[in-house]
C-alpha cells in the first residue's frame, strides 16, 4: 500500500460510517424478510403450524384455518405445504434440533419412530374428550379401525385422515383391441401381459428408482407379496398373554383364517416379538417362501418396461398416459389425476381406462391367500410434543379439522382446485365425487398387509441396503439365492440398530421407556 | 498493531465483524464440530459420547463405502480431464481468433451458462437421459438408432458414464475463464519472439502456453478435486447412488449416514477422512506443480 493511501479523516471509513449504517440497516432488514423469515408478529398470542406434504388439501386447510381463526381470534394458524422430496429429512432436522421450533402438526407417515423417542404427543386421552364442534367424543368422529391400525405400543399418536390404496389401471382400448378382460388371477394377468407385449405395447409401466423401492410401486409389490407369503407367521409375533401390550379383547381367541383379508386387521402385534423372530431366525429372508415370492416378482418384472430401474414415477406414468404401456400399478389418487390429465389431452389422444384389483395368485407350492392392500391412511396427522397448553390448543384444532363439515370442505376445495383426492375421507359424513366413488370399488374390501418386509421395520439403513440388492436382482445381475442371502444378512445386522433406536429391552412383557 | 491504530480503524473492523462472526458460526464451528464428532457415537435424538476410533474401524469394514471408492476414482479422473483439457482447447481457439469481435461474442456465449444454477443443469440432464420421454433416446430413435436406446441412468453399464457426461461438451465455466485470463496475460515479447523464430502452433502450445498456464492448471485441479470429492447433490437428485451402487460415492454415503440413517458420528468420521483425502490431493498437486516450475 502506498504511504498516502491510508484512509484519512473525512473519508468513507472515518466520517461516513454512521450515515452508511443508517442507510444500510433497512436494507438488511428487508433482505432478511425476503429470505423467507416470518413476517412481523400478527399480534395474536397463540400459533399453530401445520407442515404437510398433502398439497391436495392446501386450499381446504387454508379455508379451515381461516374458519378456526374466526372462531378463535387469539389464534393464528399457519399452513405450510412442503415438497414430498426431502420432507422426511426436513422433519428430522426440525424436530431433532428443537421441538419448540418444529411444526405442531405434520404427516406422521414420513418420520416413523418419533413417538418411540418421546417426541410426539400421546393423543389417547384426548380421544375421550368431547369434540366441542360436534358435541360427540372425538373418537366418534374418527374411523375406529384405522385408529387401531396405527396405534403405536397401544397408544394413539396418529390421526388418519383419508384412505389410500393401490390397484392396476389399464387401457380399456388396448384390452378391447386384443379381446382381453380384466384378469381374475395373477397367472392370467401375466399371460395377458405376454399378448400385450407381442402386440407392441409395454405390458406394465413401473418406476424403479430408489424412491419406488422404498415408498412407491416396487415397494408396494414386495409388500403385498411378502404379506401374502407370511400370513402363517402372524401368530408368531402377535401380542400374547403376559405381554405388556396384550389386550384380551382383541387378541384372545385369535384363530388364523387366511381366507378372510380382515382376520388380523386389529390384531395387536408385539414389535419386540417381531424383532426377536428375525434375530432368532424364526423368520428368514432366505427361506423357501421368500424364494418363491421373489422368483414370482422377478417373473412379473420381466414384463415391465426396459430400463425400469432408471425410470421415475412421472416417467412411468407418462408411458401409460401416452398409450405406450397398457397397465400400471398405481395408487387411488391417480383416479382424479388421470381424469384431469385426460381432459388436458387432445381429443384423439384420449383413451378409455379402468381399474382392477391386484388379482390373486393361484399357482404356488404354498397355500397363498389373495393379495391384500398395502395402503392405509394417506394423510396422517401427528402432534409434536411441546407444552401442555400448546398440546391442548393443537388437539382442539385437530378436533375442528376432523368434523364432517371439515372433511367435506377438504374434498370440495380439492375438487375445486383440480387437485387429486387420495380416497374416501376417514371421517364419517364426508361424500366423495361420483366418479371417484365408482372407480374406488377396485381398491376396497381387500384387507391390509400385516407382516411385510422391504428392510426391517422401515429402518432406513436396512431399506436402503435391501434396495441395493433388490435392484440388482430384478435387473438379473444376481440370483435369487444371492439376493436373499444378502437380504438375510442385512436384516440380521439391522436388528441391534432397531433395538437401540426403539429402546427395546427385547422382553415383550415389559413396556420400554420411550424418549431416552 | 497498537491499540490506538486499532481504535482509529474501529469502523472498518466494525463492518468486518459480522462477516467474521457468521464465517465462524456457519463455516468454522460446524467444521470443527465435525472433526470432534468423528470420534463420537452420535445418533438421532441422543447425545454424543466419545468412542475413540470406533467409527474409523467401522469405515474399514463398510462394504458399501469400499464399493463407492471405485466410482469416486473414475468420477475424479473424468472431472480432472474434463476441466483441465477441454476448456484449455476452447480457450486456445478463442485466443487465436483474429476477429476480436467474434472472440468477444463467443466468449460471452461460452460463459453465459455460468449464471444458470448448477442444479438446474443437472435436472435438465435428468430429462435428457430419461429412458422413456428423454431427449437422448428420442433423438437416437429419430435418426434411426433406436436400438441404442438405454435407461442411461438406470443401466449398470451406462449410469456412471452418463453421470460423467453431464454438462457435455464441458467447455464453459470457471476453467475457461481462468485459461483465457492466463493466455491474455502471456508476455507479448515472448509470443513475438516465438513467432519470429517460426514456431508452429503446437510448438508454442507445448513450449510456452502449457508451462506458463501451470498456475491456472494448479488452481483448476485443486478446485476440481475439492468439488468432485465433496459433490453428491447431483447424484442424489439424479440417481440416488443407484442403480444398486453404480453411482454411489463416499460423499453420498456420508449424507445417507447422517440425514437418512441418523448416524451423525459415523457420518462425521467419513467427512473427516474425505477432508484428509482432499487435503492430501491438494498438497500433492501444489507440490508437484511447484517442483515442475522450479525445474522449468
Amino acid at each position: 500500500m502506498l504511504p498516502n493511501s491510508r484512509p484519512r479523516k473525512g473519508h468513507l471509513f472515518s466520517g461516513m460510517p454512521l450515515k452508511l449504517l443508517v442507510i444500510l440497516l433497512p436494507l438488511f432488514v428487508f433482505m432478511g424478510d425476503s429470505q423467507g423469515q416470518p413476517p412481523a408478529s400478527s399480534g395474536k398470542r397463540q400459533q399453530i403450524t401445520i407442515a404437510t406434504v398433502s398439497s391436495n388439501y392446501r386450499e381446504g386447510l387454508l379455508k379451515l384455518a381461516h374458519e378456526y381463526e374466526v372462531l378463535h381470534p387469539e389464534v393464528e394458524v399457519r399452513v405450510q405445504v412442503q415438497p414430498t422430496n426431502g420432507y422426511e429429512t426436513w422433519l428430522r432436522t426440525q424436530i431433532g434440533a428443537s421441538s419448540d421450533t418444529a411444526p405442531d402438526i405434520y404427516n406422521a407417515n414420513y418420520a416413523l419412530g418419533f413417538y418411540e423417542r418421546g417426541l410426539l404427543v400421546n393423543l389417547t386421552p384426548y380421544l375421550e374428550q368431547t369434540n366441542p364442534y360436534t358435541h360427540k367424543t372425538w373418537k366418534q368422529n374418527l374411523d375406529a379401525q384405522f385408529l387401531e391400525k396405527y396405534k403405536i405400543g397401544g397408544d394413539v399418536a396418529i390421526i388418519p385422515l383419508d384412505f389410500i390404496e393401490i390397484a392396476f389401471f389399464y387401457n380399456k382400448d388396448v384390452f378391447a383391441k386384443l379381446g382381453l378382460q380384466p384378469p381374475k388371477t395373477w397367472e392370467e394377468m401375466l399371460s395377458q401381459a405376454e399378448r400385450i407385449r407381442k402386440a407392441g405395447y409395454i405390458p406394465f409401466a413401473v418406476p424403479g428408482d430408489a424412491d419406488s423401492y422404498w415408498s412407491g410401486t416396487v415397494g408396494w409389490i414386495f409388500r403385498f407379496f411378502t404379506d401374502a407369503y407370511l400370513r402363517d407367521t402372524v401368530p408368531l409375533v402377535m401380542s400374547s398373554p403376559g405381554d405388556w401390550d396384550y389386550n384380551p379383547r382383541v387378541n384372545d381367541g385369535f384363530h388364523l383364517d387366511v381366507t378372510s383379508p380382515y382376520n388380523d386387521a386389529t390384531l395387536i402385534m408385539n414389535p419386540e416379538r417381531l424383532i426377536k423372530a428375525i434375530r432368532d431366525k424364526q423368520i428368514r429372508m432366505d427361506s423357501p417362501r421368500f424364494h418363491e415370492a421373489y422368483t414370482k416378482i422377478a417373473e412379473f418384472a420381466s414384463y415391465w418396461q426396459r430400463g425400469f430401474n432408471g425410470t421415475n414415477a412421472n416417467s412411468a406414468y407418462q408411458l401409460f398416459l401416452t398409450r405406450k404401456a397398457a397397465m400400471m400399478l398405481h395408487a387411488s389418487p391417480t383416479i382424479s389425476q388421470l381424469e384431469k390429465d385426460q381432459s388436458d389431452l387432445f381429443k384423439e389422444d384420449r383413451f378409455n381406462w379402468g381399474v382392477f384389483s391386484v388379482p390373486p395368485l393361484t399357482q404356488s407350492q404354498f397355500h397363498i391367500p389373495p393379495f391384500r392392500g398395502v395402503g392405509g391412511a394417506g394423510a396422517m396427522w401427528s402432534v409434536v410434543k411441546k407444552n401442555d397448553a400448546q398440546t391442548q390448543l393443537v388437539a382442539d384444532f385437530l378436533m375442528f379439522t376432523t368434523t364432517p363439515h371439515a372433511a367435506q370442505t377438504l374434498v370440495e376445495e380439492a375438487v375445486k382446485a383440480r387437485q387429486s383426492i387420495n380416497g374416501p375421507l376417514l371421517i364419517p359424513g364426508a361424500k366423495m365425487p361420483e366418479t371417484m366413488a365408482r372407480h374406488f370399488n377396485a381398491f376396497t374390501n381387500r384387507g391390509f398387509e400385516k407382516l411385510s418386509f422391504r428392510g426391517l421395520a422401515d429402518e432406513q439403513e436396512s431399506v436402503w441396503k435391501w434396495t441395493v440388492w433388490a435392484q440388482q436382482y430384478l435387473d438379473g445381475r444376481i440370483t435369487t439365492d444371492t439376493c436373499l442371502q444378502h437380504y438375510q444378512e442385512t436384516m440380521q445386522e439391522a436388528v441391534p440398530r432397531v433395538v437401540r433406536q426403539m429402546n427395546y429391552d427385547m422382553n415383550p412383557r415389559t413396556r420400554d421407556k420411550v424418549g431416552k | 498493531m497498537t491499540l490506538r491504530a486499532l481504535w482509529r480503524s474501529r469502523y472498518s473492523y466494525l463492518f468486518l465483524l459480522p462477516t467474521f462472526l457468521f464465517l465462524g458460526l456457519f463455516n468454522y464451528i460446524p467444521a470443527f464440530s465435525g472433526l470432534y464428532h468423528a470420534f463420537t457415537e452420535w445418533e438421532t435424538s441422543s447425545t454424543a459420547h466419545l468412542n475413540g476410533l470406533e467409527n474409523f474401524r467401522r469405515m474399514a469394514q463398510d462394504e458399501f463405502l469400499r464399493l463407492s471408492l471405485a466410482n469416486q476414482f473414475w468420477l475424479l479422473l473424468a472431472s480432472l480431464l474434463k476441466t483441465l483439457i477441454v476448456p484449455l482447447m476452447v480457450a486456445e481457439m478463442l485466443f487465436h481468433l483474429r476477429s476480436s469481435r467474434l472472440q468477444q461474442i463467443l466468449r460471452t456465449l461460452f460463459l453465459t451458462p455460468m449464471i444458470v444454477p448448477g442444479m438446474v443443469g443437472v435436472l435438465l440432464w435428468g430429462f435428457i437421459y430419461d429412458p422413456n420421454i428423454g431427449l437422448l433416446n428420442n433423438a437416437l430413435t429419430a435418426v434411426g438408432l433406436g436400438s441404442w436406446n438405454r435407461a442411461w441412468l438406470g443401466d449398470w453399464h451406462t449410469a456412471l458414464p452418463a453421470v460423467i457426461g453431464i454438462g457435455f461438451p464441458w467447455a464453459g465455466g470457471l476453467a475457461l475463464l481462468l485459461y483465457l485470463a492466463g493466455l491474455m496475460a502471456l508476455p507479448v515479447d515472448l509470443l513475438a519472439a516465438s513467432s519470429v523464430d517460426g514456431a508452429t502452433f503446437w510448438q508454442r502450445f507445448w513450449a510456452i502456453d502449457i508451462p506458463l498456464l501451470r498456475g491456472q492448471m494448479k488452481t483448476i485441479a485443486v478446485l476440481t478435486i475439492i468439488g468432485t470429492l465433496q459433490d453428491f447433490g447431483s447424484l442424489l437428485v439424479l440417481t440416488g447412488g443407484g442403480p444398486g451402487l453404480a453411482t454411489h460415492v463416499p460423499a453420498l454415503h456420508m449424507y445417507f449416514q447422517a440425514f437418512r440413517f441418523g448416524h451423525y458420528g459415523y457420518a462425521s468420521a467419513i467427512g473427516f477422512v474425505l477432508f484428509l483425502v482432499t487435503l492430501t490431493f491438494t498438497i500433492a498437486n501444489m507440490r508437484f506443480v511447484t517442483a515442475n516450475e522450479e525445474i522449468a
